[in-house]
Protein backbone atom coordinates (compact mmCIF):
# COMPACT_ATOMS: atom_id res chain seq x y z
CA UNK A 1 0.00 0.00 0.00
CA UNK A 2 1.53 3.21 -0.68
CA UNK A 3 2.13 5.99 1.42
CA UNK A 4 -0.62 8.29 -0.37
CA UNK A 5 -3.04 5.91 0.04
CA UNK A 6 -1.93 5.01 4.11
CA UNK A 7 -2.12 8.91 5.02
CA UNK A 8 -5.60 9.16 3.29
CA UNK A 9 -6.80 6.36 5.01
CA UNK A 10 -5.26 7.60 8.50
CA UNK A 11 -6.94 10.70 7.42
CA UNK A 12 -10.52 9.80 6.82
CA UNK A 13 -10.26 7.79 10.47
CA UNK A 14 -8.92 10.86 12.35
CA UNK A 15 -11.46 12.67 10.57
CA UNK A 16 -14.30 9.73 11.58
CA UNK A 17 -13.68 10.05 15.19
CA UNK A 18 -14.94 13.52 15.24
CA UNK A 19 -17.92 12.30 13.84
CA UNK A 20 -17.50 13.27 10.14
CA UNK A 21 -20.04 10.99 8.36
CA UNK A 22 -18.61 11.73 5.11
CA UNK A 23 -15.01 10.65 5.71
CA UNK A 24 -16.47 7.52 7.79
CA UNK A 25 -18.04 6.10 4.86
CA UNK A 26 -15.16 6.57 2.53
CA UNK A 27 -12.74 5.00 5.03
CA UNK A 28 -15.02 2.01 5.64
CA UNK A 29 -15.43 0.95 2.18
CA UNK A 30 -11.62 1.37 1.49
CA UNK A 31 -11.38 -0.76 5.05
CA UNK A 32 -13.83 -3.39 3.83
CA UNK A 33 -11.84 -3.96 0.69
CA UNK A 34 -8.70 -4.12 2.40
CA UNK A 35 -10.41 -6.57 4.88
CA UNK A 36 -11.61 -8.53 1.97
CA UNK A 37 -7.73 -8.98 0.08
CA UNK A 38 -6.50 -10.37 4.08
CA UNK A 39 -9.10 -12.34 4.25
CA UNK A 40 -9.30 -13.92 1.09
CA UNK A 41 -5.16 -14.69 1.25
CA UNK A 42 -5.51 -16.15 5.01
CA UNK A 43 -8.70 -17.62 5.44
CA UNK A 44 -8.33 -21.87 5.68
CA UNK A 45 -12.00 -22.22 3.35
CA UNK A 46 -14.45 -23.25 6.14
CA UNK A 47 -15.03 -19.51 7.06
CA UNK A 48 -17.57 -17.22 5.40
CA UNK A 49 -15.65 -14.25 3.98
CA UNK A 50 -18.64 -12.11 4.08
CA UNK A 51 -19.43 -12.75 7.91
CA UNK A 52 -15.51 -12.30 8.42
CA UNK A 53 -15.70 -8.81 6.86
CA UNK A 54 -18.78 -7.93 8.44
CA UNK A 55 -17.66 -8.76 11.69
CA UNK A 56 -14.38 -6.75 11.10
CA UNK A 57 -16.57 -3.29 10.41
CA UNK A 58 -18.89 -3.77 13.16
CA UNK A 59 -15.25 -4.08 15.48
CA UNK A 60 -13.95 -1.23 13.42
CA UNK A 61 -17.04 0.53 14.62
CA UNK A 62 -17.20 -0.25 18.14
CA UNK A 63 -13.23 0.03 19.03
CA UNK A 64 -12.60 3.17 16.21
CA UNK A 65 -11.47 5.14 19.26
CA UNK A 66 -8.76 3.12 20.26
CA UNK A 67 -6.84 4.24 17.51
CA UNK A 68 -4.14 6.86 17.81
CA UNK A 69 -3.75 9.17 14.80
CA UNK A 70 -0.06 9.26 15.62
CA UNK A 71 -0.04 5.91 13.84
CA UNK A 72 -0.69 4.06 10.35
CA UNK A 73 -4.22 2.84 10.21
CA UNK A 74 -3.79 -0.01 7.92
CA UNK A 75 -2.02 -2.49 10.63
CA UNK A 76 -5.12 -1.20 13.36
CA UNK A 77 -7.66 -2.22 10.86
CA UNK A 78 -5.76 -5.60 9.99
CA UNK A 79 -5.08 -6.13 13.70
CA UNK A 80 -8.99 -6.57 14.26
CA UNK A 81 -9.23 -8.15 11.05
CA UNK A 82 -6.91 -10.97 11.90
CA UNK A 83 -8.71 -11.01 15.82
CA UNK A 84 -12.10 -11.55 14.28
CA UNK A 85 -10.34 -14.10 11.67
CA UNK A 86 -9.21 -15.99 14.27
CA UNK A 87 -12.87 -15.74 16.28
CA UNK A 88 -13.86 -17.01 12.77
CA UNK A 89 -11.95 -20.01 12.54
CA UNK A 90 -12.47 -21.02 16.06
CA UNK A 91 -16.54 -20.48 15.87
CA UNK A 92 -16.10 -22.89 12.35
CA UNK A 93 -14.60 -26.01 14.64
CA UNK A 94 -16.98 -25.35 17.18
CA UNK A 95 -19.99 -25.84 14.59
CA UNK A 96 -17.98 -28.78 12.79
CA UNK A 97 -17.80 -30.83 15.70
CA UNK A 98 -21.95 -30.30 16.71
CA UNK A 99 -23.01 -29.67 12.58
CA UNK A 100 -23.03 -33.31 12.35
CA UNK A 101 -25.94 -34.07 15.65
CA UNK A 102 -27.42 -31.07 14.26
CA UNK A 103 -28.05 -32.21 10.75
CA UNK A 104 -29.17 -35.39 12.34
CA UNK A 105 -31.97 -33.52 14.24
CA UNK A 106 -32.81 -31.38 11.45
CA UNK A 107 -33.29 -34.73 8.96
CA UNK A 108 -35.13 -36.07 11.44
CA UNK A 109 -37.85 -33.07 11.88
CA UNK A 110 -38.20 -32.51 8.29
CA UNK A 111 -39.61 -36.80 8.55
CA UNK A 112 -42.20 -35.82 11.32
CA UNK A 113 -43.13 -32.43 9.57
CA UNK A 114 -45.08 -34.19 6.96
CA UNK A 115 -48.26 -34.17 7.34
CA UNK A 116 -50.00 -34.05 10.97
CA UNK A 117 -53.38 -33.38 12.09
CA UNK A 118 -54.65 -29.97 10.56
CA UNK A 119 -54.25 -26.95 12.58
CA UNK A 120 -56.51 -23.71 12.17
CA UNK A 121 -55.52 -20.76 10.43
CA UNK A 122 -55.46 -18.97 13.80
CA UNK A 123 -53.38 -21.63 15.22
CA UNK A 124 -50.83 -21.12 12.47
CA UNK A 125 -50.53 -17.31 12.92
CA UNK A 126 -50.11 -17.78 16.34
CA UNK A 127 -47.26 -20.44 15.72
CA UNK A 128 -45.94 -18.04 12.76
CA UNK A 129 -46.04 -15.01 15.29
CA UNK A 130 -43.83 -17.00 17.91
CA UNK A 131 -40.87 -16.79 15.52
CA UNK A 132 -38.09 -14.25 15.59
CA UNK A 133 -37.34 -12.48 12.50
CA UNK A 134 -34.48 -14.22 11.38
CA UNK A 135 -36.48 -18.02 11.85
CA UNK A 136 -39.64 -16.53 10.19
CA UNK A 137 -37.07 -15.18 7.29
CA UNK A 138 -34.91 -18.75 6.75
CA UNK A 139 -38.10 -20.81 7.11
CA UNK A 140 -40.02 -18.45 4.17
CA UNK A 141 -37.43 -18.83 1.77
CA UNK A 142 -36.77 -22.67 2.29
CA UNK A 143 -40.25 -23.54 2.41
CA UNK A 144 -42.46 -21.17 0.57
CA UNK A 145 -39.99 -19.92 -2.04
CA UNK A 146 -38.02 -23.75 -2.13
CA UNK A 147 -34.71 -21.67 -2.09
CA UNK A 148 -31.28 -24.46 -1.37
CA UNK A 149 -29.47 -23.80 2.05
CA UNK A 150 -26.74 -22.54 -0.15
CA UNK A 151 -28.74 -20.48 -2.13
CA UNK A 152 -30.11 -18.58 1.65
CA UNK A 153 -26.59 -18.05 2.90
CA UNK A 154 -25.50 -16.58 -0.32
CA UNK A 155 -28.88 -14.59 0.15
CA UNK A 156 -28.49 -13.04 3.53
CA UNK A 157 -24.99 -13.28 4.10
CA UNK A 158 -25.28 -16.02 6.89
CA UNK A 159 -23.20 -19.50 6.92
CA UNK A 160 -24.70 -22.64 6.09
CA UNK A 161 -24.52 -23.88 9.33
CA UNK A 162 -26.39 -20.66 10.74
CA UNK A 163 -28.90 -21.26 8.23
CA UNK A 164 -29.62 -25.08 9.33
CA UNK A 165 -29.04 -24.15 12.92
CA UNK A 166 -31.95 -21.12 12.92
CA UNK A 167 -34.17 -22.86 10.61
CA UNK A 168 -33.96 -25.62 12.97
CA UNK A 169 -34.43 -23.56 16.32
CA UNK A 170 -37.57 -22.26 13.92
CA UNK A 171 -39.03 -25.92 13.74
CA UNK A 172 -38.41 -26.38 17.44
CA UNK A 173 -40.35 -23.39 18.10
CA UNK A 174 -43.52 -24.20 15.72
CA UNK A 175 -43.72 -27.65 16.93
CA UNK A 176 -44.02 -26.70 20.37
CA UNK A 177 -46.96 -24.45 19.62
CA UNK A 178 -48.62 -26.25 16.94
CA UNK A 179 -48.20 -29.56 19.43
CA UNK A 180 -49.05 -27.86 22.64
CA UNK A 181 -52.32 -26.48 21.57
CA UNK A 182 -55.85 -28.25 22.81
CA UNK B 1 -24.17 -7.18 3.01
CA UNK B 2 -21.06 -5.17 3.40
CA UNK B 3 -22.50 -1.84 1.45
CA UNK B 4 -26.24 -2.14 3.56
CA UNK B 5 -23.64 -2.66 6.88
CA UNK B 6 -21.51 0.58 5.88
CA UNK B 7 -24.58 2.74 5.75
CA UNK B 8 -25.89 1.76 8.57
CA UNK B 9 -22.61 2.06 10.51
CA UNK B 10 -22.17 5.42 8.93
CA UNK B 11 -25.60 6.32 9.97
CA UNK B 12 -24.39 5.38 13.72
CA UNK B 13 -21.57 7.28 13.67
CA UNK B 14 -21.46 9.70 16.84
CA UNK B 15 -18.22 11.29 17.57
CA UNK B 16 -16.17 9.18 20.20
CA UNK B 17 -13.34 10.17 23.11
CA UNK B 18 -9.87 8.94 21.78
CA UNK B 19 -8.25 6.47 24.32
CA UNK B 20 -5.31 7.89 26.25
CA UNK B 21 -2.19 6.54 25.60
CA UNK B 22 -0.95 3.20 27.75
CA UNK B 23 1.62 5.07 29.50
CA UNK B 24 -0.89 7.61 30.66
CA UNK B 25 -3.76 5.06 31.59
CA UNK B 26 -0.78 3.26 33.26
CA UNK B 27 0.15 6.22 35.33
CA UNK B 28 -4.03 7.27 36.79
CA UNK B 29 -4.12 3.88 37.34
CA UNK B 30 -1.22 3.76 39.38
CA UNK B 31 -1.64 6.80 41.19
CA UNK B 32 -5.32 5.11 41.51
CA UNK B 33 -3.99 2.14 43.11
CA UNK B 34 -1.70 4.13 45.20
CA UNK B 35 -3.82 6.14 46.69
CA UNK B 36 -5.74 3.01 47.90
CA UNK B 37 -2.74 1.08 49.50
CA UNK B 38 -1.49 4.07 51.48
CA UNK B 39 -4.86 4.70 52.69
CA UNK B 40 -5.06 0.98 53.31
CA UNK B 41 -2.21 0.47 55.24
CA UNK B 42 -2.74 3.99 57.16
CA UNK B 43 -6.17 2.40 58.17
CA UNK B 44 -4.28 -1.36 59.72
CA UNK B 45 -0.65 0.44 60.61
CA UNK B 46 2.55 -0.05 59.64
CA UNK B 47 4.91 -2.68 60.71
CA UNK B 48 6.96 -1.77 63.75
CA UNK B 49 10.17 -3.02 62.40
CA UNK B 50 9.36 -1.24 59.04
CA UNK B 51 12.62 1.59 59.08
CA UNK B 52 15.01 -1.23 59.99
CA UNK B 53 13.56 -4.06 57.21
CA UNK B 54 14.01 -0.84 54.57
CA UNK B 55 18.12 -1.03 55.08
CA UNK B 56 17.99 -4.76 54.67
CA UNK B 57 18.74 -5.18 50.58
CA UNK B 58 16.82 -8.21 50.52
CA UNK B 59 13.70 -6.63 51.91
CA UNK B 60 13.83 -4.05 49.24
CA UNK B 61 14.78 -6.05 46.53
CA UNK B 62 11.74 -8.12 46.91
CA UNK B 63 9.36 -5.08 47.16
CA UNK B 64 10.93 -3.50 44.12
CA UNK B 65 10.18 -6.44 42.33
CA UNK B 66 6.62 -6.30 43.22
CA UNK B 67 6.39 -2.83 42.40
CA UNK B 68 7.78 -3.66 38.98
CA UNK B 69 5.57 -6.47 38.82
CA UNK B 70 2.25 -4.33 39.48
CA UNK B 71 3.51 -1.62 36.57
CA UNK B 72 4.38 -4.13 34.23
CA UNK B 73 1.71 -6.36 34.50
CA UNK B 74 -0.91 -2.52 34.24
CA UNK B 75 1.01 -2.04 31.21
CA UNK B 76 0.69 -4.82 29.25
CA UNK B 77 -2.66 -5.30 30.09
CA UNK B 78 -3.73 -1.91 28.98
CA UNK B 79 -1.33 -2.26 25.84
CA UNK B 80 -2.53 -5.65 25.00
CA UNK B 81 -5.89 -4.30 23.85
CA UNK B 82 -4.76 -1.60 21.71
CA UNK B 83 -4.49 -3.22 18.12
CA UNK B 84 -0.94 -2.92 16.08
CA UNK B 85 0.90 -1.00 19.08
CA UNK B 86 3.87 -3.45 19.91
CA UNK B 87 5.55 -6.51 20.18
CA UNK B 88 2.96 -8.51 21.87
CA UNK B 89 5.14 -11.38 23.00
CA UNK B 90 7.48 -8.94 24.54
CA UNK B 91 4.19 -7.49 26.65
CA UNK B 92 3.38 -10.95 27.80
CA UNK B 93 6.70 -11.89 28.56
CA UNK B 94 7.78 -8.53 30.75
CA UNK B 95 5.65 -9.28 33.96
CA UNK B 96 6.12 -12.74 34.09
CA UNK B 97 9.79 -12.16 34.07
CA UNK B 98 9.20 -9.66 37.21
CA UNK B 99 6.99 -12.43 38.86
CA UNK B 100 10.15 -14.47 38.03
CA UNK B 101 12.28 -12.17 39.69
CA UNK B 102 10.37 -11.39 42.63
CA UNK B 103 10.28 -15.66 43.19
CA UNK B 104 14.07 -15.37 42.58
CA UNK B 105 14.47 -12.62 45.23
CA UNK B 106 11.84 -15.01 47.92
CA UNK B 107 13.95 -17.80 47.29
CA UNK B 108 17.45 -16.62 47.70
CA UNK B 109 16.46 -16.03 51.24
CA UNK B 110 15.34 -19.68 51.64
CA UNK B 111 18.09 -21.40 54.11
CA UNK B 112 19.55 -24.22 51.34
CA UNK B 113 19.03 -27.73 51.59
CA UNK B 114 17.80 -29.05 54.67
CA UNK B 115 14.58 -26.40 55.65
CA UNK B 116 11.09 -27.90 55.29
CA UNK B 117 8.92 -27.16 51.77
CA UNK B 118 5.57 -26.50 53.49
CA UNK B 119 5.39 -24.14 56.44
CA UNK B 120 4.20 -25.22 59.35
CA UNK B 121 1.74 -22.40 60.48
CA UNK B 122 -1.14 -21.39 57.94
CA UNK B 123 -1.80 -18.01 57.91
CA UNK B 124 -4.96 -17.06 55.34
CA UNK B 125 -4.67 -12.99 56.89
CA UNK B 126 -1.75 -12.13 54.78
CA UNK B 127 -4.21 -12.99 51.64
CA UNK B 128 -7.30 -11.29 52.97
CA UNK B 129 -5.21 -8.24 53.24
CA UNK B 130 -3.88 -8.58 49.67
CA UNK B 131 -7.59 -9.05 48.53
CA UNK B 132 -8.96 -6.63 50.66
CA UNK B 133 -6.16 -3.88 49.55
CA UNK B 134 -6.25 -5.10 45.43
CA UNK B 135 -9.52 -4.95 45.28
CA UNK B 136 -10.47 -0.85 44.51
CA UNK B 137 -7.36 -0.83 42.27
CA UNK B 138 -8.52 -4.00 40.16
CA UNK B 139 -11.92 -2.99 39.83
CA UNK B 140 -10.35 0.31 38.76
CA UNK B 141 -7.90 -1.39 35.93
CA UNK B 142 -11.34 -4.16 34.80
CA UNK B 143 -13.18 -0.68 34.26
CA UNK B 144 -10.43 0.74 32.37
CA UNK B 145 -9.89 -2.45 30.20
CA UNK B 146 -13.11 -2.19 29.16
CA UNK B 147 -12.53 0.17 26.51
CA UNK B 148 -9.80 -1.49 24.96
CA UNK B 149 -10.38 -4.35 22.32
CA UNK B 150 -10.46 -7.86 23.91
CA UNK B 151 -7.52 -9.21 21.39
CA UNK B 152 -5.94 -11.01 24.15
CA UNK B 153 -8.73 -11.07 26.71
CA UNK B 154 -7.26 -13.72 29.22
CA UNK B 155 -3.89 -11.93 29.49
CA UNK B 156 -5.27 -8.55 29.55
CA UNK B 157 -7.68 -10.12 32.23
CA UNK B 158 -4.66 -11.91 34.09
CA UNK B 159 -2.06 -8.99 34.19
CA UNK B 160 -4.32 -6.39 35.31
CA UNK B 161 -5.69 -8.73 38.41
CA UNK B 162 -1.73 -9.58 38.91
CA UNK B 163 -0.88 -5.70 38.61
CA UNK B 164 -4.10 -5.08 41.22
CA UNK B 165 -2.60 -8.18 43.40
CA UNK B 166 0.87 -7.69 43.69
CA UNK B 167 0.58 -3.99 44.75
CA UNK B 168 -1.67 -5.51 47.20
CA UNK B 169 0.78 -7.39 48.58
CA UNK B 170 3.46 -4.60 48.23
CA UNK B 171 1.10 -2.84 50.73
CA UNK B 172 0.48 -6.07 52.96
CA UNK B 173 4.33 -6.67 52.96
CA UNK B 174 4.46 -3.06 54.69
CA UNK B 175 1.87 -4.50 57.30
CA UNK B 176 3.01 -8.49 57.61
CA UNK B 177 6.03 -8.56 60.34
CA UNK B 178 6.53 -11.98 58.98
CA UNK B 179 9.60 -12.47 56.87
CA UNK B 180 10.30 -16.35 56.94
CA UNK B 181 10.28 -17.63 52.77
CA UNK B 182 8.28 -20.01 53.47
CA UNK B 183 5.62 -17.71 54.55
CA UNK B 184 6.19 -15.07 51.82
CA UNK B 185 6.15 -17.51 49.22
CA UNK B 186 2.86 -19.62 49.95
CA UNK B 187 0.62 -17.06 51.62
CA UNK B 188 1.92 -14.03 50.07
CA UNK B 189 2.89 -15.23 46.20
CA UNK B 190 0.55 -17.60 45.97
CA UNK B 191 -2.61 -15.20 46.55
CA UNK B 192 -0.85 -13.48 44.25
CA UNK B 193 -0.70 -15.45 41.14
CA UNK B 194 -4.20 -16.79 42.35
CA UNK B 195 -5.76 -13.64 41.74
CA UNK B 196 -3.95 -13.68 38.49
CA UNK B 197 -5.35 -17.12 37.38
CA UNK B 198 -9.15 -15.66 38.68
CA UNK B 199 -8.12 -12.48 36.08
CA UNK B 200 -7.29 -14.88 33.22
CA UNK B 201 -10.64 -16.47 33.57
CA UNK B 202 -12.68 -13.00 34.18
CA UNK B 203 -10.60 -11.90 31.04
CA UNK B 204 -12.62 -14.97 29.14
CA UNK B 205 -15.84 -14.17 30.08
CA UNK B 206 -15.54 -10.91 29.49
CA UNK B 207 -14.57 -11.76 25.99
CA UNK B 208 -18.00 -14.23 25.75
CA UNK B 209 -20.17 -11.39 26.76
CA UNK B 210 -18.62 -8.78 23.97
CA UNK B 211 -19.04 -11.32 21.15
CA UNK B 212 -22.63 -12.07 22.33
CA UNK B 213 -23.35 -8.06 22.67
CA UNK B 214 -22.00 -8.01 19.17
CA UNK B 215 -24.00 -10.44 17.79
CA UNK B 216 -26.89 -8.44 19.53
CA UNK B 217 -25.77 -5.38 17.65
CA UNK B 218 -25.65 -7.21 14.21
CA UNK B 219 -29.60 -8.07 14.72
CA UNK B 220 -30.71 -4.35 15.96
CA UNK B 221 -32.25 -2.40 13.48
CA UNK B 222 -30.27 0.97 12.99
CA UNK B 223 -30.90 3.70 15.22
CA UNK B 224 -32.71 6.83 13.63
CA UNK B 225 -29.60 9.83 13.12
CA UNK B 226 -29.29 12.25 14.92
CA UNK B 227 -28.09 15.63 14.29
CA UNK B 228 -23.80 15.79 14.98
Amino acid sequence: MDAGVETLLSELLTRAQAGDRLAYEAFLVQAAELVRVFVRRHARGGESLEDVIQDTLLAIHQYRHTYDPARPARPWILAIAKHRLIDAVRKQRRRSATEVQEEATTAELHARESPAAPCSAGLLAQAWAALSKAQREIIELLKVEGYSVAEIARKTGRSEASVKVTAHRGYKVLRKVLEGAP
Amino acid sequence: MSSELIARLVTDLRPVRRLHTTTTRTALWLGTALACAVFGVSLLGVRPDLITQLRHWPFVAEQLCLLAVSVLGAYSAFRLGVPAVGKTRMLKLLPLVACGAWIVSIAARAAPAAAPMLPTVFCWRCGCRMASLALVPALVSLVMLRRTVPLAPRWSGCFSLLAASALGMLATQVLCVRDEPLHVLYFHALPVALMAGLGAWAGNRWSSALTRNFRAYQHEAPTPSAPL
